[in-house]
């Protein structure tokens, strides 16, 4: 039988410690009306569900771990690379290793881009979805959920312009749904 | 503009400007600095619904009664069982509406899976049983034996229990096969 979830491009572990070897890992799926938030540790998994007429926003938060990492991972690169250019034989060989095998830490970590935080809010509360810990993915997620909410929202957005119309007071500027759509925004 | 209508820093919690909710860019936060951007939706302006009090029946006999509470109007069916409901046993579930009975139910045999907050993978751990102790070979001599139990006991399961019990067969075979070697080459040193 097919399953009827789409999964979100994104993985990633939340809970905030930059050594979170130990924190689940997180992925995120679009199910018929709600979103799935899966975490995963060892064989375990936990599910958490957000109901798309139930989600009253979505929110980023930039974080420094991307530049604490690259703080960390730069200096190990350059030293074991000057180690590995500056010694001979069996040393040589040990350092390229080291130096090949931070390089390419430091490689995919630039490639994957700058870090946050993304948070779903309902009226209950906040929770953070470990599945977009980078800015890449938590724009494409940001794209890819705002058409399904607002239109799970609709008849919400219909009341809540019917009742702005019957009371000309300016709020707070109109979210998702209530007005043209706006220009996709660039996530830096 | 109405502080109200607006959410707070997910750091520190002060109302955020404007704007870092017009969801086009980061902005920070005024009262400390944290670079954020929110989309909001419908819902969030959308007043708090209260919950539906359910009206006692005004005509006996001439409308139809909540299997619960027998004094109270039916607002609805529950999509599993079909019992009439009021609108206190009116529970959603997703798109559906279903009986407190159904519901209960539903949780204790684990066949609402809009329920399921929580699942352990025997596939999973078997195969991590057999693949994990590779590292250090030798712990492989339990973790064989356990993840060849875990696969037939918690069968049948997708592809990743078929390999897990395929590698761990193979495992125990290695071990066996070591093992008649050095009892052989012991026997041959004895004589």
């Amino acid at each position: 039988m097919k399953s009827p979830y789409r999964r979100l491009r994104g993985r990633g572990r939340r809970g905030g410690r930059f050594f979170a070897i130990a924190a689940p890992l997180s992925t995120a799926w679009i199910g018929p009306d709600h979103l799935l938030a899966v975490d995963m540790f060892g064989a375990s998994e936990d599910y958490r569900r957000f109901y798309f007429r139930e989600i009253q926003a979505l929110a980023v938060k930039r974080t420094i771990r991307y530049e604490v990492w690259t703080g960390i991972l730069a200096p190990l690169f350059l030293v074991t690379l000057w180690a590995t250019l500056a010694t001979t034989d069996a040393a040589r060989i040990s350092f390229g290793i080291l130096a090949a095998l931070f390089g390419i830490l430091l490689l995919v970590h630039l490639l994957r881009g700058p870090t946050c935080r993304f948070y779903v809010v309902t009226r209950v509360g906040r929770e953070e979805l470990g599945a977009f810990a980078r800015f890449r993915a938590a724009k494409r997620a940001l794209d890819t959920l705002r058409p399904i909410v607002v239109a799970a929202q609709r008849e919400v957005a219909l009341a809540a312009r019917r009742a702005r119309a019957a009371s000309p007071a300016a709020e707070a500027p109109a979210p998702a749904g209530e007005s043209a759509p706006e220009a996709v925004p660039e996530v830096p | 503009m109405s502080a109200a209508a607006l959410p707070g820093c997910l750091a520190c919690g002060a109302t955020l400007p404007p704007a870092a909710v017009s969801a086009v860019a980061l902005a920070p936060c005024l009262a400390c600095g944290v670079s954020q951007r929110w989309e909001l939706f419908p819902a969030f302006r959308a007043p708090a619904e209260a919950p539906a009090p359910a009206e006692a029946i005004a005509a006996p006999g001439e409308e139809a009664a909540c299997a619960f509470h027998p004094g109270k109007r039916a607002v609805a069916s529950c999509g599993r069982c079909g019992l009439f409901v009021c609108a206190l046993c009116e529970l959603p579930l997703g798109e559906e509406r279903i009986c407190p009975t159904c519901l209960e139910s539903g949780r204790a045999s684990g066949k609402l899976k809009d329920l399921e907050s929580h699942r352990f993978l025997y596939d999973r751990l078997a195969l991590m049983l057999v693949t994990y102790p590779l590292l250090f070979f030798y712990a492989s001599i339990l973790t064989a034996p356990i993840a060849l139990f875990v696969s037939i006991r918690y069968w049948p399961g997708k592809t990743r229990m078929a390999i897990a019990l395929g590698v761990a067969l193979l495992e125990i075979a290695g071990w066996a096969v070591l093992i008649l070697v050095v009892v052989a080459s012991l026997s041959r040193r004895n004589k």
